[in-house]
């Protein structure tokens, strides 16, 4: 035996092995205990952190730990590839997004392989390739013509010097993230995902999923905000309502608190609200102020810190209990997209309510006994907002919360002015991005036809791959994608250039790891099989959004007959982060270590047991230089006590003493 | 050992606990260097331990462990070898520790067997060297042994 611990040479001999001997291609043994180990794939940015080294480790020591145990393991890896780092890349390198991301691909592929992962890499997939993306185009068709992708115009954050649409993450103090320009609000037809028709399902299947962390499942749940209140109608207590605009006779708005609905002192309307458009004619100062508020976020965290603007309409309604006058304001706080797009302001018992009113000389009417006592006054306290018993509310007087909402709600329905309502924070989820690097939206646009789901013959859509990338999508200045016919009628039609948001393709990788070969549909009954992934590995970062659309797309699969189970990832283990002293590691911030340097000179081995023993897996992991020194020292000492024994002859002297006790 | 395989299996399966697996395994090679015994039973206790300490590791250092084993077991694939089973037999500790007082004052510890006799364990305190030191030549007044965990000579 080698006396010697040479990790370099022993590592390519072992994963040589592993690779002829095919050692661990998932095969499907009808039943034999499964077990699919998956990671969260990675994005093909270039090369591995130590982020992906302790992501990927973790879970190759789940799925061999399950191997010896004598599961049939699956653990599959791919790429993330679709995406807007390509696009910068490609204008910063002038190099096609393609060709960049397909040689990341390649050298990444070379870095886990050695990390020696037992991965079975016969189902490795790209979200970037047209043999994927076909079958999301497919169930995007499905989805359309069953309602649950729908167009709708909205206001969305416009990156005037990008020339596209910015997520709310990406707009940071009211600027594009990565040009700096001034973000607009600005109004456009996308299409819809209609994820709240699983808001209910989302939220009470989160009971069954014990295998999550609980922090995981308590975001998910505040995400999804299910909340019980009610609708409030306000009629109109002047001319010209009803209108046009406002066909309705009464404003409605929505309230978490109708126990407070004696406190309301005026109604606040969003600037996108049909009364606030109407109001604006002939007023200009109005229509100006209308006009920055479209500019801006749409991010409801920005809606709660910015600073509370209004004007106002100079109309009233007629407040349903008590009769009073109410005047509706235009203000920059209320959002379009949620509730009614209009609220009642008790300034009392909200803060943001209490901060406009302050600012604007509006009246504060406090109507709960909270323990601050009955007034309120400035500044805001916390304890304002609590629930207590009502005071200065008339009949309503000495009720608590659920007392005075349920009594509250009775009125106003026998007036038919209102009603008990339930409602979701969660919003449909707009998925059409002004982009090249991702999967083209697969629908026609026909001037007699209207929008027309590519059928399933002509499917995929293929995104070009030579292109030149400047500003804007090329897909737009590229005729020989967009013009066409139209599959209904013949006539002369327009493709949709727009593509999907690009966590659509990482909604379902999961499922498509059972069947990547499969070219005639987008599952089949291997998917049963393996699904629901036993184990899933990431980043605690999410918790919320991919893991929120992969349930759902779970749902929706099940839904088109594709998949039997409901939920997708049975457990789930959120990694820590790598730090690097006391601070995430990041290139920002130039404290990074390269793994490559890592596994070159130590060999991988030693860099999968300095990550394994330094920290449990799902809190933070403090790199240190003497832990990796440590790692090896272990691994060095375990070759010599194999290398001890073996080497001593087997026949030892008869005089040796002792027994052999227990270890 | 059997202790080991017990605790680092449950610490990958359930707990996902794979820092404190490590530590099992690098307690157990500490004990397994203190014992230096060549006889043919010392030998195939050193040969069980380190199957198991290789096979216990091999999912976290997984290409150390493939060679090791296959030294350890003429050429064996370690992917084809099942995860080493705790006999639960072997669990239970046949040996336990006392520790060993002279006039209540602590001066050293003895091994005896879990089942050995309240007179064998008197003989095996009296017996002991540094018992003997701290006695000072006087004859044991009385011997009290409190079972599982200590023996005080009374001079």
């Amino acid at each position: 035996m080698q006396a010697q611990y040479l990790p370099a040479e022993i590592e390519r001999q072992a994963q040589a092995f592993w690779d002829q001997s095919n050692a661990f291609k998932a095969v499907e043994i009808p039943g034999k205990p499964k077990y699919y180990c998956l990671s969260m794939f990675p994005y093909p940015s270039g090369k591995l952190h130590m982020g992906h080294v302790r992501n990927y480790t973790i879970g190759d020591v789940l799925a061999r730990y399950h191997r010896f145990q004598g599961y049939n393991v699956l653990q599959p890896m791919g790429w993330d590839a679709f995406g807007l780092p390509a696009e910068n890349a490609a204008i910063q390198n002038n190099v096609a997004p393609a060709a960049w991301t397909y040689s990341n691909i390649d050298y990444m592929r070379g870095q886990l392989k050695s990390l020696g992962l037992a991965i079975d890499w016969s189902r490795e997939l790209a979200t970037c390739k047209p043999d994927y993306y076909k079958w999301e185009q497919w169930l995007f068709t499905r989805l359309f013509e069953k309602g649950l992708i729908y167009k709708k115009t909205a206001p969305v954050n416009w990156d005037p010097v990008d020339m596209t649409v910015l997520a709310n993450e990406q707009v940071i103090d009211g600027r594009g993230w990565r040009s700096g320009a001034l973000v607009e609000k600005r109004d456009i037809p996308m299409y819809f995902m209609k994820i709240t028709a699983y808001a209910e399902e989302l939220l009470a299947d989160l009971d069954s999923l014990t295998g999550w962390p609980e922090q995981v499942r308590t975001m998910q749940k505040n995400w999804i905000g299910k909340s019980f209140g009610a609708e409030v109608h306000f009629p109109y207590a002047d001319s010209p309502y009803p209108s046009p605009l406002t066909p309705h006779p009464v404003l409605k708005v929505y309230t978490t608190r109708p126990d407070t609905l004696m406190g309301a002192t005026y109604v606040a309307v969003a600037a996108e609200h049909p009364l606030a458009t109407e109001a604006a004619q002939g007023n200009p100062n109005l229509a100006a102020f209308i006009e920055e508020c479209k500019h801006g976020s749409v991010a409801e965290a920005d809606m709660a810190t910015m600073e509370k603007k209004g004007m106002p309409t100079g109309h009233c309604v007629v407040h349903p209990l008590n009769g009073e006058k109410l005047p509706v304001w235009v203000a920059n706080y209320v959002l379009m997209g949620y509730g009614e797009g209009a609220v009642m302001a008790v300034p009392a018992h909200d803060e943001r309510d209490f901060a406009f009113a302050a600012k604007y000389g509006l009246p504060v009417r406090a109507v709960i006994r909270i323990s601050a006592g009955d007034a309120t006054p400035a500044p805001w306290q916390d304890a304002y907002a609590e629930h207590g018993v009502c005071v200065n509310s008339g009949k309503y007087d000495g009720l608590d919360f659920s007392q005075a909402s349920d009594a509250i709600a009775a009125d106003l329905e026998a007036k038919n002015l209102g009603a008990k309502r339930t409602q979701f924070r969660l919003r449909d989820w707009g998925i059409s991005r002004q982009r090249y690097w991702g999967c083209p939206i697969p629908i026609i646009h026909c001037a007699s036809c209207g929008d027309v789901p590519v059928p399933e013959k002509d499917l995929p859509v293929v995104l070009p791959e030579d292109v030149k990338i400047d500003i804007g999508s090329p897909l737009k200045k590229m005729p020989s994608f967009y013009e066409t016919t139209c599959p209904k009628c013949g006539g002369k039609a327009e493709r949709e250039t727009d593509t999907m948001d690009t966590f659509v393709e990482s909604s379902w990788y999961y499922a498509r790891y059972t069947c990547p070969d499969n070219d005639r549909s987008m599952l089949d009954e291997r998917a049963n099989y393996w699904l629901p992934v036993d184990q899933y590995i990431g980043g605690i970062e999410h918790a919320i959004l991919h893991l929120l659309y992969a349930r759902f797309f779970n749902k929706l699969m099940r839904d088109v007959g594709l998949v039997n189970c409901s939920e997708p990832f049975t457990r789930l283990l959120t990694q820590g982060m790598v730090l690097k002293d006391g601070t995430k590691m990041s290139k920002s911030k130039g404290n990074t270590v390269d793994p490559q340097a890592l596994i070159d000179r130590y060999g991988a081995d030693t860099a999968r047991l300095f990550m394994m023993f330094a920290a449990p897996p799902e809190q933070s992991l403090e790199w240190s230089d003497a832990g990796v020194e440590g790692a090896f020292r272990f691994l060095k000492r375990l070759w010599k006590a194999v290398y001890d024994h073996v080497e001593k002859s087997p026949h030892t002297p008869p005089f040796a003493k002792g027994v052999a006790g227990g270890i | 050992m059997h202790g080991t395989i017990q605790k680092v299996s449950d610490d990958y399966g359930r707990r996902q606990q794979f820092n404190t697996a490590i530590a099992a395994v690098m307690e157990l090679m500490n004990a397994l260097g203190k014992i230096g015994d060549d006889s043919p039973a010392g030998r195939a206790v050193m040969q069980e331990a380190l199957e198991a300490a290789v096979q216990l590791l091999a999912p976290i250092v997984p290409h150390v462990c493939q060679a090791l084993w296959a030294e350890l077991r003429d050429g064996a694939n370690l992917l084809d070898a099942p995860w080493p089973t705790v006999d639960a037999s072997a669990l239970v500790q046949d040996e336990i520790e006392l520790v060993l007082q002279v006039n209540g004052k602590l001066r050293g510890s003895i091994t005896v067997a879990r089942d050995a006799s309240k007179e064998a364990i008197e003989q095996l305190a009296l017996a002991n060297p540094n018992v003997q030191k701290f006695m000072e030549g006087k004859p044991a007044k009385k011997v009290v042994v409190v079972p599982g965990r200590l023996v005080n000579v009374v001079v």
